[in-house]
């Protein structure tokens, strides 16, 4: 079944949908999750919650890409079960360190101080992800969209550890300078 | 850590799907893991359909390879429709996952195997895949550890066979012996061998 037929049996309230997304996207999601989450249990419920979510969501959203929707949706959910997690002390898996990683990301405060929109900043640093190169993006987006280790997203790379987070580095100070060029104020 | 670290964190939730999705991650890492040293039980290879004791809720989960599980403590069976990782374009063998297209045909023979192995965040394994074979005759086989039941479980598929099982709390390397006579797939037992010395 293709993706524009699921997305129709969603608006038809067709509860299909869910099965054909389990079917076609599960072990998408599954991987999501269990990259984020401590164990396939809490993976399962996971994806679970996310066609939950999906079925409550469609419409009246109409995701131009259903895979990468409910991929997004995945981890949205298995980094609030974490942070839950962490707020109980059960630890927050890699969470906590990349939220420490990502402080030297974060633009100086402006003069201006405003509520920013997600989307815009998601739109902003796509185009900073872009006009990376390939290499410096996948080990990004593996780091900090994926919440792989340092270790096993450079290990995908091709690169050690101390590599891998020296170019992490990097990138986090050229995204600073993104975003403050753009006039994001977080 | 800041809220303003918390905000880019959350917003890279509506990055382009495109860029997203381009970067998911194969865990294919060829690189192997020290693990504790497994306590040396018979393997016990069973049906797809076993009776385990006492009740529970039951779990309904898909594994890296897109087999879809139903377990409970008095149940579990594996859907074994799922088209797996390995698939044949232009007559070379390509293992699949996550986006990404490796061609191992030069890497697998009869009996030599390609291993998969996939950690989460927290770096423990999750599951192994081992592919095999040539591109006129060739299988996959997933092993995984599941936790909530504390022991080893396959399932592959190879041509018109299906297969799956249980491997007991350990996974012996002899183990891959009976799989692979099941499988009719001489390169499971060193794959198995291999995953069995990566958790020394």
């Amino acid at each position: 079944m293709e993706d524009s037929e699921i997305i129709a049996l969603f608006f038809q309230r067709d509860q299909r949908a869910v099965e054909a997304c389990r079917s076609r996207y599960g072990p998408l999601c599954a991987s999501v999750a269990n990259r984020i989450l401590p164990t396939p249990e809490d993976g399962e419920e996971c994806v679970n919650d996310t066609l939950f979510r999906a079925w409550n969501s469609i419409p009246p959203q109409h995701p131009k890409s259903l895979p990468g929707f409910l991929a997004a949706l995945t981890r949205n959910l298995a980094i609030d079960r974490m942070r839950a997690n962490t707020a109980l002390k059960r630890g927050g898996g890699e969470i906590p360190l990349v939220l420490e990683e990502l402080e030297e990301a974060v633009p100086a405060p402006g003069s201006v101080e405003e509520a920013v929109d997600s989307r815009l900043l998601a739109e902003s640093i796509s185009r900073f992800l872009r006009s990376l190169p390939e290499k410096e993006r996948l080990l990004f987006l593996r780091r900090y969209w994926y919440l792989c280790s340092v270790k096993e997203a450079g290990a995908l790379g091709g690169m050690s550890e101390g590599t891998a987070s020296s170019l992490l580095r990097r990138t986090r100070n050229k995204l600073k300078k993104h975003l403050e060029k753009e006039g994001f104020v977080l | 850590m800041s809220r303003q670290s918390a905000v880019l964190l959350d917003a890279m939730a509506y990055l382009d799907p495109e860029l997203v999705l381009s970067a998911a991650p194969p865990a294919a890492a060829q690189y192997k893991k020290r693990r504790p040293l497994w306590v040396t039980a018979a393997a016990v290879i069973a049906a797809a359909a076993l009776l385990m004791g006492a009740a529970g809720v039951l779990n309904r989960y898909f594994s890296l390879g897109g087999f879809e599980i139903e377990s409970n403590e008095q149940h579990f069976s594996i859907d074994l429709s799922a088209k797996g990782p390995v698939a044949v374009k232009d007559g070379r063998l390509y293992f699949e996952m996550d986006g990404q297209r490796t061609d191992i045909t030069d890497l697998v023979d009869e009996h030599t195997p390609y291993l998969y192995t996939a950690y989460n965040a927290s770096g423990q394994v999750f599951s192994h895949i081992l592919a095999g074979g040539t591109p006129e005759d060739y299988g996959w086989v997933e092993i995984w550890f599941d936790a909530a039941k504390q022991r080893y479980v396959w399932a592959g598929k190879h041509g018109e066979i299906s297969g799956n099982g249980l491997l007991g709390q350990d996974l012996e390397p002899a183990a891959g012996e009976e799989v692979a006579d099941i499988m009719d797939c001489p390169w499971i037992a060193p794959g198995v061998e291999q995953i069995a010395a990566s958790l020394n």
